[in-house]
């Protein structure tokens, strides 16, 4: 009963994770001006135009366009400890087992 | 919903994504409409001097290409030409890295009529976009596992001529590429191996002194060698002509694991970033940021339905990810670092995490995976991810529009053992999110046949 339970709730969030990704808003996770933009005026308003410059440095995170994912400095405290350094081991390979793809 | 119809014009909203959808429309000859970019901003409304760039570049690498931008740039219309390639070189805005421009033409590049050969010149290494290194020793390898073996053309490479640190710029590197006919078929990537068995990376210093690139090489290794003896970081030095505009110094770590899987971190000075940090702690308002306000002000991670949030084994909450974390991070992070060896403990740090994500594929190369398995013949295709990235998901409703392409979407938890302590012991790699889906068979017309 256990094990059947485990796969309906995988199965759940495997869904709930297409579901996510095809037909949730997307507002929730990519477009952050249309948000804004629903209450303003339509687009191409000339007079609401105040220069247009470039701005040399990126000051405005907003504009960020990236692949990157930004990690906070205070996210990467954990690895001051030990404990956190140590649970990592087993993710690494040395010696004959290096040498094979799947450690035959 | 179901695509539309080949010839139908497509209409998106906003600036961002706007690189991969002029690449999907490109590769998919769909002409794509993109208004209210930047509207609400008083300040810098419409396209920003990088985008006009980006722009610039597209017209340069295709050929009967139409750009339609409206007076005040908030719209933009493309109709998509045919992909040249051929030697091309543009100069970068120092207002973004080469890494924003290089990415997209490194998905175009394969479906060029002849090889690529593109010569960029700005900001190699910055914290804001992908730097060249990791470009060069990640991204081209997780490309070329899609790449058929093709004989007699030029290799796929990556050369870094000159380095450009910020603020100033001035690097310059040559990306070559060969055309294709078509990508392989039925590439699965779902074995991330046993374990990282190597690191190797890369320090540079550009007009500065060498020892700030052996301290930092010294710091990481310092970190990583506690796991593995097979860590390699070399320092590169450059003087003269080819150190660039301006001094500075930074790292790229890669991770290699039993089946070739790579992960990656970078981490640069950049003194750029003071700015900000002076504003954010008085208070004041940052310009442009009214733009994301949206995006701060939704609801908490702790709020969320976490059904409808979770995404990958071990993720957060991708709205806190893509905005709140992405944004505030760039705030909050400081760049301009004390010391060399604190920012070579960042790169390891950074590169510990993404390790830990596992996954056969680095979350900067999560998007060029997705879009690769989407363009190859028709036949399944599979790649395992640690954590879905914002860019990754938002490829995959691009690719739904402008493809007709559904990718299933399946989550593989690790089960990594619990202690006694409840500390969790990561043993596997494997785990994540499965993304599966039938290729378009995509087929490259533009060719030349010799």
């Amino acid at each position: 009963l256990e094990k059947g339970e485990e796969t309906f709730t995988a199965a759940k969030r495997s869904v709930s994770l297409m579901q996510f990704v095809y037909e949730s808003d997307e507002k929730t996770l990519s477009a952050t001006e249309t948000k804004v933009l629903d209450v303003e005026d339509g687009p191409d308003s000339f007079f609401k135009v105040t220069k247009k410059v470039s701005t040399g440095v990126l000051l405005s995170l907003a504009l960020i366009d990236t692949c990157r994912v930004e990690v906070l400095a205070a996210d990467l405290e954990e690895w001051e400890y030990e404990e956190n350094l140590d649970a990592l081991r087993g993710l690494f390979v040395t010696g004959a087992a290096a040498l094979a793809p799947n450690g035959e | 919903a179901t695509p539309s119809a080949p010839s139908q014009l497509l209409r998106f909203e906003g600036h961002l994504h706007l690189r991969q959808r002029l690449v999907l429309a490109t590769i998919s000859g769909r002409p794509v409409r993109i208004d209210k970019i930047r509207l609400a901003d008083d300040e810098y409304p419409g396209l920003a001097d990088y985008e006009v760039s980006f722009l610039r570049l597209m017209e340069k690498v295709t050929n009967g290409s139409t750009l339609e931008i409206s007076y005040t740039g908030t719209s933009l219309l493309y109709k998509p030409g045919v992909i040249t390639g051929g030697k091309i070189s543009h100069d970068c805005p120092n207002s973004r890295a080469i890494g924003y421009f290089l990415e997209p033409m490194i998905a175009l590049a394969p479906f060029a009529k002849v090889p690529f050969h593109l010569t960029l010149n700005g900001i190699t290494n910055d914290n804001v976009d992908i730097c060249v290194d990791t470009l060069r020793t990640v991204t081209l390898p997780t490309l070329a596992k899609f790449l058929p073996t093709v004989e007699s053309q030029i290799p796929l490479d990556l050369k870094i001529t000159k380095r450009g640190a910020p603020p100033s710029g001035g690097g310059q590197i040559l990306f070559q590429c060969p055309a294709i006919k078509s990508l392989k078929a039925g590439v699965t990537l779902t074995d991330p191996g046993l374990g990282v068995k190597r690191i190797r990376g890369i320090a540079y210093a550009t007009r500065i002194s060498p020892q700030m690139a052996n301290r930092v090489v010294d710091a990481a290794r310092s970190l990583l060698s506690r796991y593995i003896p097979d860590v390699y970081l070399y320092t590169d030095v450059y003087k003269g002509a080819e150190s660039g505009k301006g001094p500075g110094y930074g790292v790229s770590l890669v991770a290699e694991t039993t089946t070739s899987v790579l992960y990656s971190s970078e981490c640069a000075y950049q003194p750029r970033k003071k700015a900000v940090q002076e504003m954010l702690k008085e208070g004041d308002e940052i310009p442009g940021l009214s733009l994301g306000s949206g995006a701060l002000d939704t609801k908490d991670a702790g709020d969320a339905d976490e059904d409808e949030l979770v995404v990958g084994a071990a993720a957060k909450p991708p709205v806190s990810t893509a905005t709140q974390d992405g944004i505030l991070g760039h705030l909050q992070n400081d760049y301009t670092f004390p010391t060399p060896e604190d920012l070579g403990i960042r790169a390891a740090r950074l590169l510990l995490t993404e390790i830990r994500k596992g996954g056969c594929v680095d979350s900067v190369s999560q998007w060029l995976a997705i879009l690769m398995l989407a363009l190859s013949p028709e036949d399944v295709g599979k790649v395992r991810v640690g954590t879905l990235t914002p860019m990754a998901v938002q490829y995959l409703r691009d690719l739904k529009q402008f493809l007709g392409v559904v990718f299933k979407i399946a989550e593989e938890p690790a089960e990594d053992p619990v202690d006694e302590e409840g500390n969790t012991r990561y043993t596997s790699l494997k785990g994540g999110v499965v993304l599966t889906c039938l290729g378009t068979g995509y087929v490259n017309v533009n060719k030349n046949v010799t």
